[in-house]
């Protein structure tokens, strides 16, 4: 009630200004007129009358001023009248403007970046129906969460135990040919359960989805498009339903199309049964298990129901005995695991990139605090003149909060490109790629920081200003005599964690820098230099037995190698270095012992290809054909794990792929999968011997790798390889090719992208760091001048005036890397999990880091320092 | 200075309702009234009335209407709302407590403490 009258009141003084102008006019006036005839029947002459009724009201203007205030009707007024005169201020120094607004733009902009990644990929809802109830099994070991696949069997298990879903659903990706009759393309394929769509809430809006006997053995061949191929291959004709396409050369018959605008992650062109790969010793293992909770069931109560099964579920694992309570099924949001990979790393990038915005700000503020020592005398005029604090803060947060306006709109422009360059070095981990932009919530973010920013570095200002006694302000002239000790204080606090946040970032960069560094130049096995890299897929192909597919494999190695440029070349199945690859169980000796070790079919001339060393034996000729002894060679990882104390030439392997031992002719040098972690123990064995279905089987999602030795830049055959292909078989689809040295980088992408924009945010910080010290070390050179002077004409010699001027900075750096140590220390710890070769507490690390940041820190003031050592004595005391 | 203003200023409002309970005035009114019951004993500038009385109205305490004054010119009268009654009222009250808690402070003996 009486807020609202005093709303009334206040619309009706704002809404109504000149009304209220004019009635307030009219009653004053009345007022003295009145008096003014009272006077006259007093016998006072009317001129003199009028005279003294003015003279005895007082000043109308502040009469009237005041009423306006009473009522509410400045507000508005004088909020405008504020920005009108930020803005003049602000135009008044057009350098300290930029330079502001630029450092903050900076920082606003960076940050605004990385949010829209991390709302894209962390937070905004996957595009499905209440899609926060869409949840995946995985389980956790000794409560590390690991994203695992499961098998087919493992499906069918926890379906029929399933009390806590809906109903769950299962997919795995895949690459297929596809050709609707004219002409073919590879596409990215995902076999789903029939259930799949219904758990994603999504169905397809024509045709119908699939049927669960479609789900089962043998499979119906039945196929469901995505909106993109459906567009691209058929120009969206709707009586596609029912027409048959060819994926690697079978007929499928599509049954639906889901609607524009739907993705699965990961993103397909065709969505098949199942059932095709169910029973597969490849695909079939890896499959991703998706759930929508039951009704009304809370994702708590949903984790309790699937928790029992665990024990079970492990126990027909063969997981030993006292390792099974450490294991269990662990429920965990379907978006939340699309981006494992990649949460962390976007957390630790929003976390250095909210300190360089902390720094600008602390940057803007220690301007502002210069700025406002050199104001002190206009503010104390102002608050003489009338003006209250509350009024004279407001006034300077106004200023401050414009000059963040503006630095946000320059920074929501320069996130826009500021991300097209991030995308462009965001690695393949990052999901949902395509959704990420500047929408909404990114803008509502960038206003947020924005006036956080405005008001944080505002405050500075406003406590300092509003603070000093008014006399001793008013008798001081502009830019004279010592800073307050309070705003010393201030600017002494801004500069230390300035440096001490430089500090913490540097050393993230550092370790980051060093992991990079450390991954490129750790020994990968093989010389990734020269080396081209060509993807065949050779599922859906002419050749139906392995005989056929090692023919092809040598007439195409025979063609690539009468290619000029050429030095070797050699075919591999089931994973090419430096990327994951298959494996296979195991039997050596003892058959109820099953070991998991990793799987390579290649031609002769493989390791010659790629310049790895053979350790003891012979290397794979091509005499070793379908009908010979069938040979293995196993790298040393294998021989130190499995073979203790033996001779690995001769032993006996079993790979279980098929009927029959082999014998084991050879040792190479280990080759990695990965940079970052040892190579697993591997079996290779020779193209022409491998098991056709085993080589299928891992055909489907990894595909074969030709490798060619060049004499020069391998890119540069890279047209003449790919033609060489296509002569010998036109119809096996050619993937990217790609040298090794690419590959190398693809596969350190990741910690490539952390290191980049690490090592920008934190040179960032550095440089802002190094202004802003530069800037407090010239503003105090210049408020001291007249001391400097004072002290040289008394024969201070300029050594002298260099460490006094110093003196005060290097306590401050000291501070600053001390706190930056600790603070680095404790947080570079969250780095540990993406570092290799480097502990996160690397003293190495840390010292460099610190010296380099006192380096940079006392060039920025000695600059500034070298200046007082010139001060002319004479010319300062006259400064006065 | 500022103590005395604003001691002065809370005064004023009291003033001001006290003399608009007795009946609608204008603004010089308002000042005469004062004048005439403090029998001239207390000095207004006359022009630190309006903003009070802008307070005031803007409180929901009083409210005002054109109306004509006794020499036929257009004035706006201020009268008491029902909400400035109850203000007033516990002003008031508030009031005498104080000069009593004063007075009695002040009128102490020295034989007395």
């Amino acid at each position: 009630m009486r807020l609202w009258s005093l709303l009334r009141s206040w619309l009706r003084a704002t809404l109504r200004r000149s009304r209220m102008e004019s009635e307030m006019d009219a009653e004053l006036r009345f007022h003295m007129e009145a008096y003014a005839e009272d006077l006259m029947r007093g016998g006072v002459a009317r001129h003199e009358a009028m005279r003294r009724a003015r003279l005895e009201f007082g000043g109308i203007e502040r009469v009237k001023e005041e009423g306006r205030e009473a009522r509410g009707a400045n507000l508005i007024e004088s909020l405008v009248q504020d920005l009108r005169y930020g803005m003049r201020m602000l135009r008044k120094s057009p350098g300290f403007t930029s330079v502001a607004v630029l450092t903050l733009a900076l920082g606003i902009g960076a940050n605004t970046a990385i949010f829209s990644v991390i709302y894209s990929v962390l937070l905004r809802p996957l595009p499905y129906p209440d899609s926060q109830r869409v949840y995946q099994v995985s389980f956790s070991y000794r409560g590390q969460l690991d994203p695992h696949n499961f098998s087919f069997r493992d499906v069918q298990f926890l379906e029929q135990r399933d009390a806590w879903s809906q109903g769950i659903a299962a997919s795995t990706p895949t690459g297929l040919t596809f050709s609707n009759g004219s002409a073919a393309e590879r596409v990215d394929a995902l076999y789903v359960t029939a259930g799949y769509f219904s758990v994603l809430g999504v169905p397809p809006f024509l045709g119908r989805d699939f049927q669960p006997e479609e789900d089962r053995e043998p499979g119906a061949n039945v196929a469901i498009l995505n909106h993109g191929l459906w567009q691209r291959g058929f120009a969206l004709d709707p009586s596609v339903i029912g027409k048959n396409i060819l994926l690697d050369s079978l007929p499928y018959t599509v049954v639906g199309v889901m609607p524009a605008g739907f993705d699965s992650h990961p993103s397909a062109d065709v969505y098949l049964p199942i059932a095709h790969v169910a029973r597969t010793a490849g695909s079939g293992q890896n499959l991703t298990v998706i759930g929508r909770l039951k009704d009304g069931l809370t994702p708590r109560a949903a984790q309790a129901r699937i928790e029992p099964l665990s024990e079970p579920f492990f126990r027909t694992k063969n997981v030993p005995e006292n390792s099974i309570g450490d294991i269990r099924f662990v429920l965990t949001p379907f978006q939340k695991m699309l981006a494992f990979e990649v949460s962390d790393s976007l957390f630790i990038l929003l976390g250095s990139v909210a300190f360089v915005l902390l720094i600008a700000c602390a940057n803007i503020a220690n301007l502002l605090l210069a700025r406002g020592a050199a104001r002190t005398r206009e503010i104390a005029l102002r608050r003489a003149l009338g003006a209250s604090r509350g009024r004279l803060a407001r006034q300077l947060l106004t200023e401050s909060v414009l000059l963040a306006a503006l630095a946000g709109i320059c920074g929501v422009l320069l996130a826009r490109v500021l991300l097209a360059l991030l995308l462009a070095l965001a690695p393949p981990a990052l999901p949902r790629i395509t959704e990420i932009g500047v929408d909404r919530w990114t803008l509502l973010f960038a206003l947020l920081i924005t006036a956080a920013t405005g008001i944080l570095f505002g405050l500075a200002p406003v406590a300092q200003s509003t603070g000093p006694d008014l006399n001793v302000a008013l008798k001081e002239g502009p830019g004279r005599g010592t800073a307050g000790a309070g705003r010393g204080r201030l600017r002494a606090a801004l500069i230390v964690s300035e440096i001490a946040i430089s500090l913490i970032l540097l050393a993230g960069a550092a370790l980051l820098s060093t992991t990079f560094v450390n991954l490129l130049h750790t020994d990968p096995g093989i010389d990734p230099h020269r080396l081209l890299s060509v993807e065949i897929w050779l599922t859906g192909s002419r050749y139906h037995s392995a005989p056929e597919l090692a023919a092809y494999y040598n007439r195409a190695v025979e063609a690539i190698d009468r290619t000029p440029g050429v030095e070797s070349a050699a075919v591999v199945n089931a994973g090419q270095p430096l990327e994951r690859g298959g494996n296979l169980p195991l039997i050596i000796r003892r058959p109820d012992q099953i070991n998991s070790v990793d799987y390579r079919a290649a031609t002769p001339g493989y390791f010659h290809t790629l310049s790895v060393r053979l350790l003891g034996g012979r290397d794979f000729s091509d005499a070793d054909s379908e009908t010979s002894q069938r040979v293995a060679i196993v790298n040393a990882s294998f021989a130190r794990r499995y073979i203790e104390n033996r001779d690995p030439l001769g032993e006996l392997v079993d790979l279980n792929e098929d009927k029959g031992r082999r014998t084991v002719i050879g040792i190479t040098a280990d080759i990695k999968s990965n940079p970052a972690t040892p190579a697993e123990p591997t079996v290779f064995i020779p193209a022409a011997q491998a098991d056709f279905e085993t080589s299928q089987i891992f055909d489907n999602w990894i595909p074969s790798h030709v490798l060619v030795r060049t004499s020069g830049d391998p890119l540069r055959l890279a047209t003449e390889v790919q033609n060489q292909l296509r002569s010998v078989d036109p119809i096996v689809p050619i993937g990217r090719t790609r040298s090794l040295d690419q590959v190398l980088a693809a596969s350190v992408a990741l910690q490539g992208f952390m290191m980049v924009l690490v090592g920008v945010f934190a040179a960032l910080a550095v440089l802002l760091a190094a202004v802003g010290i530069y800037g407090v070390m010239t503003y105090s050179v210049a408020q001291r001048t007249s001391e400097i002077g004072v002290r040289m004409a008394l024969g201070a010699g300029s050594g002298h005036v260099l460490w006094l001027i110093l003196r005060h900075t290097i306590r401050l750096v000291g501070i600053g890397v001390l706190v930056g140590l600790a603070g680095g220390l404790a947080l570079t710890r969250v780095l540990a999990n993406m570092l290799y070769g480097v502990r996160p507490y690397d003293p190495a690390t840390f010292l460099g880091v610190a010296t380099a940041l006192v380096v940079i820190a006392l060039v920025a003031s000695y600059l500034p320092a070298r200046r007082a050592m010139r001060v002319d004595p004479m010319v300062a005391l006259r400064y006065e | 200075m500022d103590k005395q203003l604003d001691l002065l200023q809370g005064t004023l409002d009291m003033l001001i309702l006290k003399a608009v309970s007795l009946g609608p005035l204008h603004g010089y009114g308002i000042l005469l009234r004062i004048q005439q019951i403090s029998k001239d004993r207390l000095e207004i500038q006359q022009g630190s009335l309006y903003p009070a009385l802008y307070r005031l109205e803007h409180q929901g305490w009083i409210t005002s209407e054109w109306g004509e004054s006794e020499n036929k010119r257009k004035a706006k009268y201020y009268r008491l709302t029902a909400a400035g009654k109850r203000r007033f009222q516990t002003e008031a009250e508030k009031w005498n407590r104080m000069t009593d808690v004063i007075a009695g402070i002040l009128g102490t003996k020295p034989e007395e403490v």
